[in-house]
């Protein structure tokens, strides 16, 4: 007899329907599955065995053939499991009226027929949907994160027992309620911005950065709080919207990261790696290619502490991903294409002893070393970067000084309302910042008086920026004016936006 | 006969009166062709099932349980058979399974354990 049951895979974030096609026969007993498995599919065939002999049906000694169409894509993961057990037992009569039309199955067996939960459920669900499926069976631990998606009748299932009555009518399951999204805006941090004295100039740049998106670039000497303000950079990061983290939570559903506790969520990534990391794991790879840490910070921060320490290519491998927001990884099979928006941070000493140009101490680096040091920044990377900051040490007087600083709070009010005064006004254009501003719209929206025009010329000509760079400085000058409630770039936006690209010619172009 | 095949023998003969007992009708003993031996060839009436069953009779645990007699090579050579079987027979459109029964003989008291579908 035959039976064909549907399940989803995904190549990257996108899905596409299997259809598990299960005979079974007379002849010499077998069990074969074709259609380009991979070994953990392969290996289904042991579990599959099992589970349905520890349910209360039976394993029938038959010649079991199981296709997994399209024959001509490579499948991979565990999520057949719980499919392939269902297929044999509606091929072998153990399920008899099971109405399997417009449903899904997906999940992993263990050997005594519970259902384990599976990676990446939500963007399942998400593809499920499009594809115009209406209910789908999952793994019970994982019926919450996929909740969140409305319009599909989500059954979640514990065991295979449980699933054969489902089918046949004789026990019910009620599908899962709908969850809400909550933002979680009383959301506490650890670190806060008020434990920081002095440094008003980084923090008024941290700012700006978090308001549009912008990267940005610290410099400064050993222990002048580089760390210190980035590691707080995420207690003023605007608070998520419903779109934005259900991206984000996409992401990290298919690196397996969300726990059944935390389906979703609330926070922006911060994703710090240390300098030692490949570029591989960076972007993303693998034979089946996996989200990189950029890919994780989506819609969140990537810093990179230490700047010069990372392997130079490891650091060129950026510059695309930089501009397009997008990474593209092929492989021989296929390519992947996996959204990476993110702010990037970066902090760096700017010579190898690390007092160059501080007012405290001398440096004692030779020219070559410093230049040797400094140029392990490319100058395109550092043109991407809009926001470059020097981070000065801090005097005695700023230290002992009891009088709090302005609290992460205070800091993150602002930066919200800036931000929902770009997310209202790029409403129909489907972006969330002014860093992702294209040059059309730049034209449209950052409109500049004659006078400005003229500064931004003169500056242009004296500090020799790219064109990216004066594409850059208008949306940075877009996210001051945010900020200060302006409707137009004002001369003095400008002129602040300006001077946070001279920095790179007191070290880069001497 | 040397003792090794009385022994066999009596646990073949052993295993056919159990398996009669359990309402299995057996059709043929001892088949052998080119690609080996099939100890019983019975019919499970409750299951419709064709069963070949190997029988391993063993007098001590010397040398392992009787079933891990039962290795690839041999489960090959058997596997082989079987096929062999149902196609000289014509008889491929049955539901087939492969049984393994242990004997075990020990103070002239023997005890059976039948090994359900080893394939």
């Amino acid at each position: 007899m035959l039976s064909i049951v549907k399940s989803l895979a995904l190549h990257g974030l996108q899905g596409y329907l299997v259809n598990i096609q299960v005979d079974i026969s007379a002849g010499m007993p077998s069990f074969e599955i074709v259609g380009l498995p991979d070994t953990s599919i392969r290996e289904s065939k042991e579990r599959v065995k099992t589970a349905i002999k520890n349910s209360t049906s039976e394993f029938l000694s038959r010649k079991i053939v199981v296709n997994l169409a399209p024959a001509n894509t490579k499948k991979e993961g565990s999520i057949f499991d719980l499919p392939i057990a269902v297929g044999i037992l509606i091929a072998s009569g153990y399920i008899y009226h099971a109405d399997l039309t417009n449903t899904i199955l997906v999940g992993e067996l263990s050997l005594d027929g519970f259902i384990c939960p599976i990676k990446g459920i939500l963007p399942i669900c998400i593809e499920a949907k499009r594809l115009g499926i209406k209910r789908i069976l999952l793994p019970i631990a994982n019926a919450k994160e996929a909740s969140i998606i409305d319009g599909l009748e989500i059954i979640p299932v514990s065991n295979l027992n449980e699933i054969i009555d489902y089918l046949n009518g004789q026990f019910l399951i009620s599908p899962e309620p709908t969850s809400h999204f909550i933002s979680n805006t009383n959301t506490t941090y650890e670190f806060d911005f008020s434990e920081v004295k002095g440094q008003e100039n980084v923090k008024r740049a941290l700012e700006i950065s978090a308001a549009g998106g912008h990267n940005c670039l610290l410099i400064g000497s050993p222990g002048s709080g580089k760390t210190m303000l980035a590691r707080r950079l995420p207690s003023i990061l605007p608070d998520l919207t419903f779109d934005e983290a259900l991206e984000i939570t996409k992401i990290h559903s298919i690196s397996g990261l969300l726990s059944e506790e935390s389906p979703f969520i609330f926070k922006r990534p911060f994703r710090s790696p240390h300098h030692t990391i490949t570029e591989t794991s960076l972007v993303g790879g693998g034979r089946i290619p996996k989200p990189g840490e950029i890919s994780l910070a989506h819609f969140g921060v990537l810093f990179l502490d230490e700047l010069p320490e990372f392997n130079k290519s490891t650091l060129e491998v950026l510059r695309g991903p930089l501009e397009d927001k997008t990474v593209t990884i092929s492989r021989v099979d296929f390519s992947t294409t996996y959204p990476c928006n993110f702010m990037f941070i970066a902090s760096m000493n700017p010579c190898p002893c690390g007092y160059y140009g501080s007012k405290e101490k001398q440096c004692t680096c030779r020219e070559d070393q410093i230049q040797k040091y400094i140029h392990k920044i490319s100058g395109p990377l550092l043109d991407r970067i809009d926001i470059h900051i020097e981070v000065e040490s801090v005097n005695y007087q700023k230290l002992g000084n009891d009088s709090p600083s302005e609290s992460s709070d205070e800091i993150r009010k602002r930066v919200n309302k800036a931000r929902e005064i770009q997310v209202n006004r790029y409403k129909e254009h489907h972006i969330f910042s002014n860093s992702e501003l294209t040059p059309k719209l730049i034209s449209k929206y950052c409109k500049l008086s004659p006078k400005s025009k003229q500064i931004l010329e003169t500056a242009f000509n004296q500090l020799g920026l790219s064109a990216r760079a004066y594409s850059r400085i208008l949306k940075v000058a877009r996210t001051i004016a945010d900020l200060d409630n302006s409707i137009n770039i004002k001369t003095h936006h400008l002129a602040e936006a300006i001077q946070y690209r001279s920095l790179d010619r007191k070290y880069w172009c001497r | 006969m040397y003792f090794k095949q009385v022994t066999g023998k009596f646990g073949e003969d052993l295993a056919c009166e159990y398996l009669k007992k359990c309402n299995y009708i057996i059709i043929e003993r001892n088949f052998s062709c080119y690609q080996g031996e099939i100890d019983i060839i019975a019919k499970d009436t409750s299951k419709n099932e064709l069963v070949f069953i190997e029988v391993k009779t063993r007098t001590s645990f010397k040398y392992g349980s009787p079933i891990d007699a039962v290795d690839k090579n041999k489960q090959k050579h058997l596997f082989k058979a079987c096929e062999y079987y149902l196609y000289s027979h014509n008889l491929r459109h049955l539901f087939v399974r492969v049984d393994v029964i242990e004997v075990f003989i020990s103070n002239h008291i023997p005890r059976i354990h039948h090994v359900k579908q080893v394939f």
